[in-house]
């Protein structure tokens, strides 16, 4: 009996064990294998999709920056580096490069900061929350392009209402688009009052999930200003959200192309220029298919850089674990 | 003694809804009261208006003899403790627990993270919130946990924070939310004995609010039943459960849940289904609920005066007790009976039963809920005894 029982459980403990073995000794079960070729049917369409509309071009544009190629030559000869060498002694690049740097660091901080502010504006206040959630939203939905011809009479200089105020205010007036020391900063305010609204809505979101007990907890353990509470528990607990934000912000603000193209032309004399606008031209107007395939290569670069910076970074500091 | 917390005539409307009604209570100094009753009943509006979180409509809140009710929560001196921990993410355990301390004892330029250590004033006061800090952990033997960010600990090692973080200043009263919906039930029961040995120690009142009733009568010095925004009843464990007041008190504490039969008066003696169960009752003939807990309900296999017969359909065997699942035949309703594990097998056999209950055990309820008690002056004529 008690033997018996014993072999029992030896048998017992084989068979949970051999299966086990047995998979390791020939690599693959049947059961594996079928799994396995499943698995890639189900993903290759989608693999197929990236392959084709994403990778192979991709490659192809960076095979292209190591050449001269211009659209309608046939020949072209093979750069290497030197392609990306001349780029960068390029001044117009270097220029579009300077240009789309400073609007950036305008437009991505002051529209993060207002988007926030707003927010919290908007949060604290009941009333009419849906209404300005749209109002704000308004210029993501609307079409840059016809909203482009709105600002040109915005900002124009001698009937403007812009200028129209500095007047009223007793200030001198503006030459917002027509001077070269100031379009930057004109494209930045409408690009600014392109993104607030966006990072508006994704900075409610964010406040809307922040534990209300927290703010409970603090009033409790004695925070008592509005300023502390917003850096003991919001400012914190909106790491993520700002993170995001912020990314996506300094991405759509490298990708300034439509207020260029429409309002400026990269002028006066190049101090708009900024990269994807020198792109399109490099590529589209001048048909210089090489040397606009290593901007873009370049920008692709930037916005990776950008990318990387944020998620490796500053990733593990927003999320507190 | 004059009391601790005391709660004059809170009200409460969300809007049209009436949330409390008229709610007072006296707490003594160092008495843990549990604010016990069903999800929705208010009872944690008005833990949050002892708080000073959320405003009374009406009525005050007062707090060591001093009217605290236009106070904002900050400047009241309490401590809470929350269902969701509520602890600063970002921070670790230990900033958690020095927060409080750090916004009482320093000013706003102390508190900066650099220049605020500068003077050897802040870094003494500085160290004093670090000891403090560290004799607190170590009162709660977390402070190993003291260098790590909630999210790298477990949920009772979060709610130990939590506490940790609500006892280290020494407020004047503890604020407990349902701290232990989120833990497991074996954490929950060891907890139980933390929280009521911290309450000992700190000695100052505790209110705590909680939906689970063993919680309530297990902790609690004296449990306050709430439903529909009153306080039905507030008084011991064992009186709240023995001796309940109201109908709804004696279905909410108990489980299983009391029995309820049907019956009514007839010159100052229940009578369910024919029998009588109780005398001594006075007032006019009327109809009333009967209450008998299911430990008071005794099975016999013999007929008595006083019995009721009932059917038997099953019998659960739970290990230290013995549920007996009964039928009665009057009206068909469910009757539970609670018995010593010895006692099921005996009645194996049976599909009828004999069931009663000593007069004491039989608790009478008017059609309004309140409690009918025997040998109490119901206005007219002398209160009759029983046999």
């Amino acid at each position: 009996m008690a033997d018996g029982h014993e072999q029992m459980t030896i048998m017992g403990a084989g068979w949970r064990i051999m299966p086990r073995n047995w998979a390791a000794r020939t690599g693959m079960t049947a059961f594996d294998r079928r799994e396995r070729s499943a698995a890639w049917m189900l993903c290759a369409p989608t693999a197929l999709l990236m392959l084709a509309l994403l990778i192979l071009p991709t490659l192809a544009v960076l095979a292209l920056s190591f050449t001269d190629a211009e659209l309608g030559v046939r020949e072209f000869a093979f750069l290497g580096l030197d392609a990306y060498r001349d780029l960068f002694t390029d001044r117009a690049f270097l220029g579009a490069f300077r240009n789309t740097a400073v609007y950036v660091a305008l437009v991505a901080p002051a529209s993060v900061i207002l988007g926030l502010i707003l927010a919290m504006m908007i949060e604290a206040e009941v009333r009419g929350r849906a209404f300005f959630r749209s109002v704000y939203f308004l210029p993501v939905v609307s079409l840059t392009v016809a909203m482009a011809s709105v600002w040109q009479y915005l900002m124009h200089p001698s009937f403007g209402p812009m200028n129209l105020v500095l007047k009223a205010l007793g200030l001198p007036s503006v030459n917002w688009l027509g001077s070269s020391d100031n379009v930057l900063v004109a494209l930045a305010l409408i690009g600014i009052w392109q993104a607030v609204g966006f990072n508006l809505v994704l900075f409610l979101a964010g406040l809307t999930a922040i534990n209300r007990d927290l703010y409970a907890a603090a009033e409790m353990d004695g925070v008592r200003s509005a300023w502390s509470r917003f850096w003991t528990v919001t400012w914190p607990m909106l790491g993520p959200t700002t993170l995001f934000v912020v990314t996506i912000t300094m991405i759509n603000a490298v990708k300034v192309f439509e207020t260029v193209a429409t309002l400026t032309q990269g002028g006066p004399s190049k101090a708009s220029e900024v990269l994807l606008y020198t792109i399109y031209k490099e590529g589209f107007v001048y048909l210089h298919i090489g040397v606009a395939s290593a901007m873009a290569i370049v920008f692709v670069g930037v916005l990776l850089v950008l990318l990387l910076i944020q998620t490796k970074v500053l990733e593990k500091q927003v999320h507190y674990s | 003694m004059t009391p601790a917390l005391v709660l004059r005539n809170l009200v409460k409307f969300f809007g049209a809804q009436s949330i409390l009604q008229d709610i007072s209570l006296e707490a003594a100094q160092g008495e843990l009261i549990a604010l016990v009753g069903p999800s929705g009943c208010g009872k944690s509006t008005l833990l949050r208006i002892i708080a000073g979180l959320e405003r009374a409509d009406k009525g005050s809140v007062v707090l060591d003899d001093v009217d605290v009710t236009d106070l904002r929560a900050a400047d009241r001196d309490m401590a809470m403790v929350f269902q969701s921990y509520a602890l600063y993410p970002h921070l670790t355990a230990r900033q958690n627990i020095a927060l409080p301390l750090a916004m009482r004892r320093l000013n706003s330029f102390e508190r900066m993270p650099l220049i605020g250590g500068l003077t050897p004033a802040t870094r003494e006061k500085r160290a004093a919130i670090m000891r403090d800090v560290e004799r607190t952990a170590n009162a709660l033997r977390i402070t190993e946990l003291l260098d790590r960010k909630p999210a790298q600990m477990s949920g009772g090692q979060r709610q130990r924070v939590a506490l940790g973080r609500a006892v280290v200043r020494r407020p004047k009263a503890f604020l407990m939310d349902e701290p232990l919906s989120n833990l497991d039930a074996a954490l929950r029961v060891h907890t139980r004995a933390e929280i009521v040995a911290l309450h000992r120690e700190a000695g100052v009142v505790t209110i705590y609010v909680t939906h689970d009733q063993e919680e309530a009568l297990g902790m609690a010095d004296r449990v306050a039943v709430m439903m529909g925004g009153r306080i039905l009843q507030i008084a011991s464990p064992e009186a709240i459960y023995h001796n309940p007041d109201h109908i709804d008190v004696a279905s909410f504490i108990g489980s299983p849940k009391i029995n309820l039969l049907p019956g009514h008066v007839s010159d100052g003696t229940v009578i369910h289904a024919g029998r009588p169960l109780k005398a001594g009752l006075g007032g006019s003939d009327r109809k009333v609920t009967i209450g008998i807990r299911p430990e008071h309900l005794h099975l016999t296999t013999d007929v008595t005066q006083h019995s009721i017969s009932v059917g038997l359909n099953r019998l659960e065997f739970l290990g230290s007790e013995v549920i007996a699942h009964l039928t009665d035949p009057s009206d068909g309703s469910g009757l539970i009976a609670r018995l010593q594990p010895g006692e099921g097998h005996t009645f194996r056999d049976h599909t009828t039963l004999q069931a009663s209950a000593s007069t004491q055990h039989v608790l009478v309820f008017e059609s309004d809920g309140g409690r009918a008690r025997a040998d109490d002056n119901h206005g007219r004529g002398m209160a009759h005894h029983a046999a």
